[in-house]
């Protein structure tokens, strides 16, 4: 009990316990804001990956090469329990040219109303409806599309696939639903990724401007065959003109950088790998008799499926690829399809990317912990002083009855106290400062000027008028009293004509903002527009554990010191 | 015919310091009876302070032993010890050694608050007492030794005298059984100092026993006996009662 009330008595003292808190509180709060908003942009990262890929996807053993029967091998995953919807894609790599040159893109062939239902493609559109609508009139009027010998530009405009930005469907009046090929009048549309076109810039605050996109230009791709036994030699590149229907945006650089959709069937002819028709049966001589039959399947190389959402939530992604590659391996030798794929998980698509960051986290927070232990030498040294500074009384505690153990307990208590109170306090700093981080940035990037002046004024003043202060106060031997009279006199005779010129002054403010901003972020440069960060309550409470493990640890040599001290030799120490 | 309280025998105590061996203490016998008060006297460094110190188990002898009530004390272990010092034992130093950090009711609490709380005296029913029991009684205590409105001065606010009485107050806090006092009035002028063993005169009064290092005459003439530390052995001057 004795223990309880000199702790809380030594928490009070002055300055050295300030100190050691503060190390703590800092250590603290710095590896909560670094682990949240590495994770954050972790987590980000993740999501955009798992949302622009999918759960799983079913890849071609023999890659460009491609599976047929993929038709069936669609309703068969459809079928399963654990699989909401499966769809074909094509993924290949292609050459787009804007007339400035050409562009490398990974080509993906889809069916844009399932993808839509697997990725939510219609939420990353960058642009809506209006907004493309309004172009396509000016340009026609400009005779845009005449040029490009289109008869009607707001045909030609046509939403490309029937699922509009926010979900809905969107047709133009009078129209049938549209069959999802996107081929409007004999051009079929593409979508890109936002960074691909050459001439979209993020502005300043990390977005894109409609009047830079390309919506409604044509370009022209140009892929490559690959045959049946996997080689190209025996097809020459196939081209096709195509219009950029809208742009979408994932979040994941790579894939908003390099990825063209287009509708699956126009990228498997290009690719020569529809279905292959002939007349068959006919009297070689007459040319009579004979029909039309389907020699050769069509192919795809890619199935990419998304699982219920009551499996994403309960169950191992694993576990459920491996059920649907038992699947795909029992279609593929009930319709003798050859080599059957593999399925992988949208965690394997982009392993490496996931994983470098995965290996910063670890390594940025390592650096951090290491840090930290820059602040258990603090709190021990703190301790230590104290230790010293403290034998008469431990001297006196033992004389009256404390034990040895008593003794140690009560500086380890102290320790524990205060990695409590800077844990604590570190804790809510940085939840402060991540929860507020993007405030902070705009904040920093917006009003450092006006701040900074006042904040100068407010403390050069202080300042200042403790310097006299402390001369004055010597002379008139009243140190304290004339030190911060004079210290809140000079604050206030610098802060209130900053104030006053800060708001009455025209254009003074604004000078300052713009002349010194300080940006922590730079949309520009990162693919997020937001700095990401969250807090994770199972990091932070491992990391405030430690804080307090930590100060604890750095108080169990002093307590130990002071627990061994002679009490006889305690008492007499000066 | 009164009973023997704590008893010295044939303690002795040297120090090591760089090689050699210094004997401070040689074969020194010492009987406190219950009630008793014995004052010690020596020159400065005989090794009064010591003594004192083993006699309330805050240091170890080289050779003898001493017995509180029968029991030889350092045959205990160190925890019964450190009780013996905490219930039986009540020390007043010449430097006071109060905690800065409390005010005087709290240094005056704090004896009590280091292991269970103190009994009652048995006439009152022996149960230990109660937060509020120790408080009013810390209060009450301070009252006596002529500090009822000092409670929450800290000992930085307090003169040396006050001082001592606030370190008086907390050696009488768990009813010691004896009372060590190492020159009490050492530090103070001697008005103040006479005020304080008028105190200690009372108590002695009251039955309290006590052995008292001085190098004061005025303040051994008030004791039962008196006794000298000369060359490490105990010199028996006067025994001024029975
Ligand atoms: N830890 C120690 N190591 C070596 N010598 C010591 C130690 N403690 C005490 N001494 C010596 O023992 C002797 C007796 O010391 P003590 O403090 O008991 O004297 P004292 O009689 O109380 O003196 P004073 O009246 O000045 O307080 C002194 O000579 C001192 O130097
Ligand atoms: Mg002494």
């Amino acid at each position: 009990m004795y223990k309880r009330l000199l702790i809380l008595k030594y928490l009070r003292r002055k300055l050295a316990p300030l100190f050691a808190a503060l190390a703590v509180t800092l250590c603290t709060a710095m590896v909560i804001i670094v682990i949240s908003v590495m994770g954050g942009f972790l987590d980000m990262l993740r999501d955009s990956a798992k949302s622009v890929t999918g759960d799983l996807v079913v890849e071609a053993a023999y890659g460009l090469r491609g599976f047929s029967h993929y038709e069936g091998l669609v309703e068969a995953l459809e079928a399963m329990e654990d699989v909401e919807v499966a769809t074909p894609a094509i993924q290949a790599m292609g050459l787009i040219n804007f007339r400035e040159g050409p562009l490398p893109v990974i080509v993906q062939g889809v069916e844009f109303e399932k993808l839509d239902r697997i990725i939510g493609l219609g939420e990353r559109t960058m642009w809506t409806r209006e907004q493309i609508e309004e172009r396509t009139a000016r340009n026609a009027d400009y005779g845009f599309y005449s040029r490009q010998g289109l008869e009607n530009g707001a045909e030609v405009m046509r939403a490309p696939y029937p699922v509009g930005p926010s979900g809905e469907e969107v047709r133009n009046e009078g129209e049938e639903a549209g069959d999802g090929d996107g081929d409007v009048g004999g051009v079929a549309t593409a979508w890109l990724g936002i960074e691909v076109f050459p001439g979209n810039f993020r502005n300043d605050a990390g977005g894109y401007d409609f009047v830079n996109s390309p919506v409604g230009y044509d370009f022209t791709l140009t892929v490559v065959p690959i045959n049946r036994s996997g080689t190209a030699g025996s097809y020459t590149p196939s081209r096709k003109t195509f219009l950029v229907g809208n742009e979408f945006k994932s979040g994941l650089f790579d894939v908003d950088r390099q990825t063209v959709l287009v509708p699956l069937g126009v990228l498997q002819d290009m690719l020569e790998m529809g279905p292959v028709e002939e007349f068959v049966g006919a009297d070689p001589i007459t040319l009579e008799g004979g029909r039309l039959e389907m020699t050769e399947p069509g192919r795809v190389n890619q199935v990419i499926i998304k699982v219920t959402d009551d499996v994403s939530a309960t169950r191992d992604l694993q576990e459920v690829r491996t059920e649907v590659e038992k699947q795909v391996r029992a279609y593929f030798e009930r319709v003798d399809g050859g080599l059957p794929p593999y399925v992988v998980t949208w965690e394997e698509v982009h392993g490496q990317l996931i994983g470098a960051v995965k290996n910063e986290k670890g390594l940025i927070t390592f650096l951090f912990v290491v840090i930290s232990a820059v602040a258990v030498v603090m709190v021990a040294t703190t301790f230590y002083m104290t230790v010293l500074e403290k034998t008469r009384d431990i001297g006196t505690l033992r004389a009256i009855g404390a034990s040895r153990v008593g003794i140690a307990a009560l500086f380890l208590g102290y320790g524990l106290a205060i990695g409590l109170v800077g844990a604590a306090a570190g804790t809510g700093f940085a939840a402060l400062v991540v929860l507020y981080l993007n405030e902070i940035q705009a904040f920093l990037a917006s009003y450092l000027g006006v701040t900074g002046k006042l904040a100068i004024a407010l403390l050069g003043g202080a300042l200042g008028g403790a310097i006299v202060g402390v001369a004055v106060g010597f002379v008139r031997r009243r140190l304290l009293l004339w030190t911060s009279r004079l210290a809140i006199v000079g604050a206030a005779a610098l802060f209130v004509p900053a104030l006053l010129q800060i708001l009455l002054q025209d254009g003074h403010a604004a000078m300052l903002n713009t002349k010194y901003s300080f940006q922590m972020w730079d949309p520009q440069t990162y693919f997020f527009d937001e700095i990401p960060a969250r807090l994770s309550g199972v990091e932070v409470v491992w990391i405030a554990a430690g804080a307090v493990v930590s100060s604890v640890l750095g108080a169990v040599i002093p307590a130990l010191v002071a627990s061994a001290q002679d009490p006889v030799e305690a008492l007499r120490y000066e | 015919m009164s009973d023997v309280l704590l008893e010295a025998r044939a303690v002795g105590r040297t120090f090591r310091e760089g090689g050699r061996t210094l004997t401070v203490l040689d074969g020194v016998d010492l009987t406190l009876n219950d009630g008793g008060c014995v004052a010690v006297l020596g020159r400065s460094g005989s090794g009064k302070s010591t003594l004192l110190h083993l006699l309330g188990g805050l240091d170890r002898p080289t050779a003898g032993s001493v017995h509180f009530r029968g029991t030889d004390l350092f045959a205990m272990n160190e925890l019964a010890i450190d009780r013996y010092r905490n219930r039986q034992v009540g020390f007043v130093f010449q430097q006071y050694h109060l905690l800065p950090e409390l005010t005087a009711l709290e240094n005056v609490r704090v004896a009590s608050m280091i292991g269970r709380a103190p009994r009652k005296p048995v006439a009152d029913g022996g149960q230990r007492e109660s937060r509020t029991e120790l408080r009013d009684r810390a209060e009450a205590l301070l009252t006596r030794v002529g500090l009822g409105e000092r409670l929450r001065h800290k000992p930085s606010k307090l003169s040396g005298g006050e001082r001592q009485r606030v370190a008086i107050a907390r050696a009488l806090m768990n009813r010691p059984a004896v009372l060590l006092a190492d020159e009490p009035t050492g530090n103070l002028d001697a008005d103040t100092g006479a005020s304080v063993m008028e105190l200690f005169s009372q108590l002695h009064a009251e039955g309290q026993a006590m052995v008292l290092v001085t190098h004061d005459d005025n303040v051994a003439a008030r004791a039962d006996r008196v006794v000298r530390l000369v060359g490490g052995r105990l010199q028996d001057e006067s025994a001024n009662a029975a």
